[in-house]
């Protein structure tokens, strides 16, 4: 049997730090937090590798005395509670004062601060539980927290972490939260020294979404308040705009993150069968409430809170909400987006990364290739090697084929030299009928319908920019516009492809469109492209409906002719292709 | 409750306020028709929470009281009685037996505690205006009224009452209409405006008289109130800012060119064209290209796909000569709704608004807005 020891500091330590520091974006969490505390405005947050080489958080908050350095990183020692009855009146976003010792205990970590008086700052290097010398340095006033070599010393934690990628989507969603959590602080997330996130500051909620969500959803949004003995203050999105998960739900108790389902009930209850099952909406709520009425003290990672007077809570969150439902045309009033908007979306939940890695391993074990293995649209403008090399290959695609016979009803079997096609029937007259649609459609000149009654549409200084620049282009999509001082014009024609269709919304997505991304031209056919696709579906050959041979030799020479005859206009594929090669694999002959 | 009638008279009231049931689930008694007996009168009701329904007709009373039927069920089985004395008796259940003939029905109800009551209004306008004058102007007006309700105000009809005018307008902001009535009694002192749900307006149009009898007009701070005769409407308003009228329709002196012409012509050959204008891409809005020129109207649409078509109506044309495209369909509610053997277009030019209205009479003005082609 086995002596009963005591630990030694330094694995103490490390198994003490599992419980803060779990993976990058818990360091990131606890470095952001102890900035903002500090009084910070601008905080930058720099990683490398999703954190792994390096996370370091810059900020100018009020910095820390030498002495202070020396006690930050030992087990307990926060400046932010003096003994247990503060707990009830919290105030700050940290106080159990666990967080640097368990960082200091997974990595090498170097404190680098100065105080806003004082002339020189001190820098002080932890590694392997010691805390070295502080060393006299220059730097600016705040403090800078680097932590290198994440979980070093701790191999078994290291293994359990997902890519880079992953772990970097982690930081840039909890950053996110951060920005809508504190909108008077500027933010700025760099990976690998790439700007991923960045916020203005300003203490605009608004435009801290946007900096978050972008000019899309943000527009989405509609304002909410209450002000009682809660102050709620947010915003939610109205019934149009919803997503699949709750991921984006940001509960704000006094400025820290939650997560409570008891709110997240009460959001789902004001919105239930006004949005469909099983879509969420997109919420950023600030609720400011005295300390007293809630305990967050029930979780290290302090994403759980218990209220004390749920009821009241409730009527209050409720009737704020209802005020989304009740003025169903407003817009929001005084979102405006900022001038230094990021001209590149931030990265959404760093999910692209992983994605992309599965769906290349997916597609290797697709043996039916289709026709067009990498790119689903082909762009018949885009003068390319690639183009015309397709173009090409289409020739000899159709007017190769043996037509075989329809399979049930609703699929073409055709053969050539090269193997097998199964063809879509619906998707290939689909296809057919839209190229034809779009054409009719863009011989057509952009008619405009004039308005009795103008519609007044009120921009952002922004967005009239945009729209001023790009007049030319919006006139010649059918609108008409008449300057009414400041940023307010007067919408007097609107085109007439959509005079069904609310116009002024039309309007400003285009400006939208046009002032985030210069690049892309806009084309008339792009914006009713929804439109195309449903007329063309609607007058495509269905599904079970038996064709003649001379219905398919119709389709097949048609689908000839068409600039992109590999898919439909909603991207599904007309045509998979089962190489003759394929089949001989299957049959064994080699 | 307990009363003796005639089908006729059943039926009558049962059609008059059916249109106010509810036929949305929400709250089961609004699919009811309330009848009441009181004072050798049988009052029958029906609300959407939208707008109400009332009206009473004269049968014998044996027993005062009320009972809430179903209204779909109800209203069809009237239809289907025989002709003759009926007599209504509620039960314990809230239901109610009817017998007929030799037979009898038991049809199962509501509690009556649990109808709306009939909102109140304050005293009316000192005065009325013609019902038949009323009926007419609801139906030339809200062809123009929108069904998106997206933006509610669009979605009602405008009535403004001042002197001795009822002026009534809509607009999808595409065109706009306008009717000036009016209104018998006392002169209107204060301006009065309000935005009334074209759809109750409909309604109203559907249930008065045909007759120059009066109709009284009791405002509300939310609701409004219409009784003709034994029949009275309440309706919710529209809260909103209706968009100033007056400066989207032109002064007489800036029109150049003022055609003269068949409605009957005009709307045969508009009806011919727009069809013809109708393919997969111009569904939506069917163009159709006037041309006036000496004593001809040419008309002119077509569509790639199907054809072209070509017509010229005589005209008389006072002013300049002029060509115009319009989207079919407003042109075709224009003429639909106008009302007269002749009317005038009357334009300024082929980017501005135009009128349509009555050679006789400038009450109804139909306001049209061009399209610019490139």
């Amino acid at each position: 049997m086995r002596e009963i020891k005591v630990l030694d500091p330094q694995t103490a330590n490390q198994i003490a730090a599992g419980e803060v520091v779990e993976r990058p974006v818990s360091v990131v969490k606890e470095l952001v937090e102890n900035s903002i505390d500090a009084g910070a405005t601008r905080i930058k947050i720099s990683i490398r590798e999703g954190g792994l080489k390096l996370i370091q958080v810059g900020d100018n908050g009020c910095g820390m005395t030498v002495s202070d350095m020396l006690m930050a990183p030992k087990r307990h020692a926060t400046s932010k509670i003096e003994n247990a009855e503060d707990l009830n009146s919290l105030h700050t976003l940290g106080f159990r004062g666990e967080a640097l010792p368990s960082i200091a205990a997974v990595s090498k970590l170097s404190v680098t601060s100065r105080l806003g008086e004082s002339a020189v700052g001190w820098q002080v290097v932890i590694e392997n539980g010691t805390i070295n010398e502080p060393v006299e340095t220059g730097c600016p006033s705040g403090t800078i927290v680097r932590a290198e070599s994440l979980f070093y010393n701790t191999p078994a934690r290291k293994k359990f972490l997902k890519s880079a990628a992953t772990e970097l989507g982690h930081a840039s969603d909890m950053i996110g939260r951060m920005i809508l959590s504190h909108p008077d602080i500027a933010f700025e997330l760099e990976h690998e020294e790439k700007n991923i996130l960045k916020s203005p500051g300003n203490g605009d909620l608004a435009q801290a979404i946007f900096a978050v969500y972008g000019g899309d959803i943000t527009r989405k949004m509609k304002k909410i308040s209450y002000h009682g003995e809660e102050k709620i203050i947010g915003f939610v999105s109205s019934p149009e705009l919803t997503r699949s998960t709750r991921h984006y739900y940001n509960f704000f108790v006094n400025g820290r993150f939650v997560r409570s389902p008891e709110l997240a009930a009460i959001l789902e209850e004001a919105f239930y069968t006004r949005i469909p099952a099983k879509r969420y909406p997109v919420a950023v709520i600030h609720f400011t409430l005295d300390p007293e009425t809630f305990d967050v003290n029930v979780h290290p990672a302090k994403l759980e809170i218990k209220f004390r007077n749920l009821p009241a809570l409730k009527s209050s969150f409720i009737q704020a909400l209802d005020d989304i439902f009740r003025r169903p045309a407003d817009v929001i009033p005084g979102v405006t987006l900022p001038f230094t908007a990021p001209k590149t979306q931030p990265i959404q939940r760093g999910k692209d990364y992983p994605d992309q890695e599965i769906y290349q391993e997916k597609f290797q074990l697709v043996s039916e290739e289709p026709v067009y293995p990498q790119k689903m649209e082909v762009l018949p403008s885009r003068e390319s090697e690639q183009v015309r090399k397709q173009e090409a290959e289409k020739q000899q695609v159709f007017s190769n084929m043996k037509v075989l016979g329809q399979l049930e009803g609703t699929y073409i079997l055709a053969s050539s030299p090269e193997g097998i096609y199964i063809i879509d029937q619906h998707a290939a007259h689909e296809r057919i009928r839209f190229d034809k649609i779009k054409k009719a459609f863009c011989a057509q000149p952009s008619e405009t319908e004039y308005l009795a009654v103008p519609g007044v549409i009120e921009l952002t200084p922004q967005q009239a920019l945009w729209l001023i620049n790009n007049i030319v282009t919006i006139k010649d999509l059918g609108f008409i516009l008449e300057h009414f001082g400041e940023n307010t014009f007067l919408l007097r024609g609107v085109p007439r492809w959509n005079s069904g269709g609310n116009s002024e919304e039309l309007l400003l997505a285009i400006v939208e469109k046009l002032g985030n991304d210069d690049s892309e031209q806009l084309q008339m056919d792009r914006l009713v492209e929804e439109e195309l696709f449903t007329m063309a579906c609607k007058s495509a050959v269905k599904a079970n409906r038996h064709l003649t041979e001379a219905d398919i030799g119709y389709l097949l020479t048609q689908l000839e002719l068409s600039n992109n005859p590999y898919s439909c206009p909603h991207g599904r594929p007309v045509l998979i292709k089962i190489t003759r090669k394929e089949i001989e694999k299957r049959f064994m002959r080699s | 409750m307990e009363v003796n009638c005639n089908k006729e008279d059943l039926l009558y009231g049962v059609q008059i306020v059916n249109r106010a049931v509810s036929n949305k689930n929400t709250l089961p008694v609004l699919g009811g028709i309330l009848l009441e007996a009181k004072n050798n009168s049988l009052i029958f009701r029906a609300t959407d929470l939208e707008f109400a329904i009332e009206c009473f007709v004269n049968v014998d009373v044996v027993e005062e009281g009320t009972v809430v039927l179903p209204g779909r069920y109800f209203t069809e089985m009237v239809k289907r009685l025989p002709t003759g004395l009926i007599s209504i008796k509620s039960n314990n259940n809230f239901g109610a037996e009817i017998k007929y003939e030799q037979s009898e029905l038991n049809i199962n109800g509501f509690d009556p505690e649990e109808f709306p009551s009939f909102p109140e209004t304050g005293a009316g306008f000192p005065g009325s205006i013609d019902q038949d004058l009323f009926k007419d102007m609801i139906r030339q007006v809200s062809v123009a009224a929108s069904s998106d309700e997206t933006r509610p105000v669009f979605t009602g009809i405008l009535m403004e009452l001042l002197g001795t005018d009822v002026i009534l307008v809509a607009t999808d902001t595409h065109r706009l209409t306008l009717h000036r009535g009016i209104w018998k009694g006392d002169l209107i002192e204060e301006k009065s405006t309000m935005i009334i749900p074209a759809k109750t307006m409909v309604e109203i149009a559907r249930i008065i008289s045909d007759e120059p009898e009066p109709l009284f007009i009791m405002p509300g701070k939310n609701q409004i109130h219409f009784k003709a005769g034994n029949i009275s409407v309440i309706s919710r308003l529209i809260d909103g800012q209706y968009p100033n009228y007056r400066y989207v329709i032109p002064e007489k002196d800036n029109f150049k060119t003022k055609i003269r012409v068949r409605t009957k012509k005009l709307l045969e050959t508009t009806e011919r064209a727009a069809l013809l204008a109708r393919d997969d891409t111009k569904e939506k809005a069917n163009l159709i290209r006037l041309k006036a020129e000496q004593e001809q109207l040419i008309i002119n649409s077509n569509s790639p796909e199907i054809g072209k078509i070509y017509e010229e109506i005589n005209i008389h044309l006072e002013g300049e000569p002029i060509e115009i495209v319009f989207n079919s369909k407003y042109l075709l509610d224009a003429l639909k709704v106008v009302d007269a053997e002749d009317i005038y277009i009357e334009l300024i030019s082929a980017l501005s608004p135009g009128i349509i209205r009555n050679v006789e009479s400038e009450e109804y003005i139909y306001l049209i807005l061009p399209v610019r082609t490139v």
